[in-house]
């Protein structure tokens, strides 16, 4: 009789088969794809290396849906902000379909520890936010006030609580203009109370250059 | 010919009892050879009976179809079953659509493996060299760096002389320009294409050839000593930059490139000068 | 005479390795060759050679495959599998040990060995 014309295959056969597929799809899948990179995260952590920022420890995750603010506002999708030492390094994250891409470049800011309230953001591009550095622990909420022109100058603020630590961000409703420098904004935090703890001076530009009267 | 309804009757009675469908066919073909075989044999051993009486019998053999069934059941277990008959269809599935997007992409997955050198544009210019510069050398420096995530090599450097303002005064004098392809290996693919625009260097001589950042940050006059890079490609394990120190003193013999943004990451890379100060 | 059931099922594994380490069978085969060797003493039911089939495959005791038959007929042969001899084995074992206990206490009218 016929030895073994067709033997069919026992369902650990299969399953064995079935998985040694996977195995070879799911790399060959990934180098396909280009590599994508799975999460936000990540793909913030792609960018401080790539930008030879070193690992630093992320302190804020400006998530437009956290945060309640219109993502359209703000103009960037996510980003993160991170923190090594005196050095805050934020970079954008955006969504490709099902993955991740850093976007843009990563920018680097180092803060001066003689400022408990800094303005950190002064030396990005034009956007619609701020990003404040506070080494006060007991702060819970920050105030900027700064110049804005619609007709006329004059002063508009802004309060946030803080969504990261020792930073606040805030989100504005203008575009914040490249030539603003930390020298013509006011700083001022608050404690869990209410009172305020530390203001920065008030610039003298305010009343100088753009005539406002406080 | 035909299937004995009887027999039918009785394999359908058995499957009605195993849940897991897909493999009713099979069953059905094995106990409807089974209660043939036994038929026939009955036939063969007691000419004369009855077809009917032969029919009872042979089902009679097989016992009760309900615990038939029920015994099969337990050895067919339909959550093991459906899992592997998903499973094989996912696995298909995906291999499917990967193999089709790879032959999509067979251009860039060739890439990925081979990566192939390119140069850059002021690299291309000196390869060119129309005579507006003097080549000293075009050799390939074994200077390799280890730093963080990636290894720097230099795939090609082209050290040529020319001349040009020096001072702030305009006056010109002799100096040295190095292109390099530079390369930045590096082991995760997330990792690639590593910002080079920090890129500083230095000299034996103490000159200091400001980078492309803080030349764009600054305002520091055109005739300063320089370094540029930027990325010609980027691979997913290695990608190529185009780097250029430029006004090096012709005295100098060695030129060494920082990445030293942060104060202390700092991170070198030296290549000898050969045609330089040493070599006239 | 009528072999006792109850000591048959417990063995039904062991007779059905064993014929199919002869080489492959399909169901009804192993049946007809039992009752042959047996001279009809032993009559297996059908009713547990199937599920008793189908569960050595599921452990990878036994293979199957089908063929056709020249009448037209497809039948699914049994294979055994190298696991399956290993079975065969430590049953054969189990059965040796079972029937020397028997036998020694039949045997055992008198007093048991000390």
């Amino acid at each position: 009789m016929v030895r073994h014309p067709l033997r069919k295959r026992t369902r650990k056969q299969k399953l064995i088969c079935d998985a040694v597929i996977l195995l070879l799809c799911v790399p060959l899948l990934i180098a396909v794809l280009d590599f994508p990179i799975p999460t936000a995260e990540l793909a913030f952590r792609s960018a401080e290396a790539r930008h030879f920022f070193g690992r630093g420890e992320i302190v804020l995750d400006v998530n437009p849906d956290a945060l309640g603010k219109d993502a359209q506002e703000l103009y960037l999708n996510r980003a993160f902000v991170s923190r090594r030492g005196n050095w805050f390094a934020y970079a954008e994250v955006r969504r490709e379909l099902l993955f991740w891409q850093p976007s843009g470049g990563l920018t680097a800011l180092e803060h001066d520890p003689s400022k408990p309230l800094e303005l950190l953001a002064a030396k990005l591009w034009a956007g619609r936010w701020l990003l404040v550095a506070c080494d006060l622990p007991e702060a819970v909420s920050a105030e900027v006030t700064y110049p804005a022109n619609d007709g006329g100058w004059h002063l508009n603020t802004r309060r946030e609580t803080a969504a990261g630590q020792g930073c606040f961000f805030f989100a504005l409703d203008e575009v914040w203009q490249n030539r603003y420098g930390p020298e013509e904004v006011r700083l001022r935090c608050y404690d869990a109370a209410g009172n305020l703890i530390y203001e920065t001076p008030t610039p003298a530009v305010w009343s100088g250059e753009y005539g406002i009267s406080q | 010919m035909s299937a004995n309804p009887a027999f039918v009757d009785f394999c359908t009675r058995v499957c009605a009892c195993v849940r897991f469908r897909p493999d009713h066919p099979s069953i059905q073909r094995e106990l409807m050879g089974h209660l043939e075989d036994r038929y026939d044999a009955i036939l063969e051993q007691e000419k004369g009976i009855l077809l009917a009486d032969a029919q009872a019998r042979t089902v009679a053999a097989m016992g009760d179809p309900e615990s038939l069934g029920r015994y099969l059941d337990q050895m067919h277990s339909p959550f093991w079953g459906w899992l592997q008959i998903w499973l094989r269809r996912a696995v298909w599935l995906l291999a499917a659509v990967t193999i089709v997007l790879a032959l999509l992409r067979l251009e860039p997955l060739r890439a990925c493996l081979t990566a192939p050198v390119q140069h850059g544009y002021v690299m291309e210019y000196r390869i060119e060299n129309n005579g507006s510069y003097e080549i000293l050398a075009d050799w390939r420096p074994p200077s390799t760096l280890r730093a963080e995530d990636y290894t720097f090599s230099i795939e090609r450097a082209i050290l040529a002389r020319y001349r040009r303002t020096v001072g702030a005064d305009g006056e010109a004098g002799d100096v040295l320009s190095l292109a390099l392809t530079l390369k930045a290996a590096n082991i995760n693919p997330w990792l690639r294409g590593p910002d080079l625009s920090w890129l500083y260097a230095r000299d034996d001589l103490g000159n200091r050839y400001y980078a492309s950042e803080e030349i764009f940050t600054t305002s520091l006059p055109n005739y300063v000593r320089k370094t540029g890079s930027a990325a010609t490609v980027t691979y997913p394990f290695s990608s190529y930059y185009d780097v250029s120190v430029s006004g090096i003193d012709p005295a100098a013999a060695e030129v060494t490139l920082i990445f030293d943004r942060y104060g202390e990451n700092t991170v070198f890379l030296t290549i000898p000068l050969k045609g330089g100060a040493g070599h006239g | 005479m009528k072999a006792d059931k109850n000591l048959l099922s417990g063995s039904t594994t062991l007779l059905v390795l064993s014929l199919l380490a002869a080489g492959d069978k399909y169901g009804y085969e192993m049946i007809a060759e039992l009752e042959a060797k047996s001279d009809d003493t032993f009559t297996l039911k059908e009713g547990t050679l199937y599920p008793i089939l189908h569960g050595l495959e599921n452990d990878g005791a036994v293979n199957s495959y089908e063929k056709e038959a020249p009448s037209g007929r497809t039948r699914k042969y049994y294979h055994i599998t190298k696991k399956g001899f290993r079975l065969l084995d430590d049953k054969k074992a189990e059965w040796k040990v079972f029937s020397e206990k028997v036998n020694a206490i039949v045997a055992g009218a008198s007093p048991a060995t000390a």
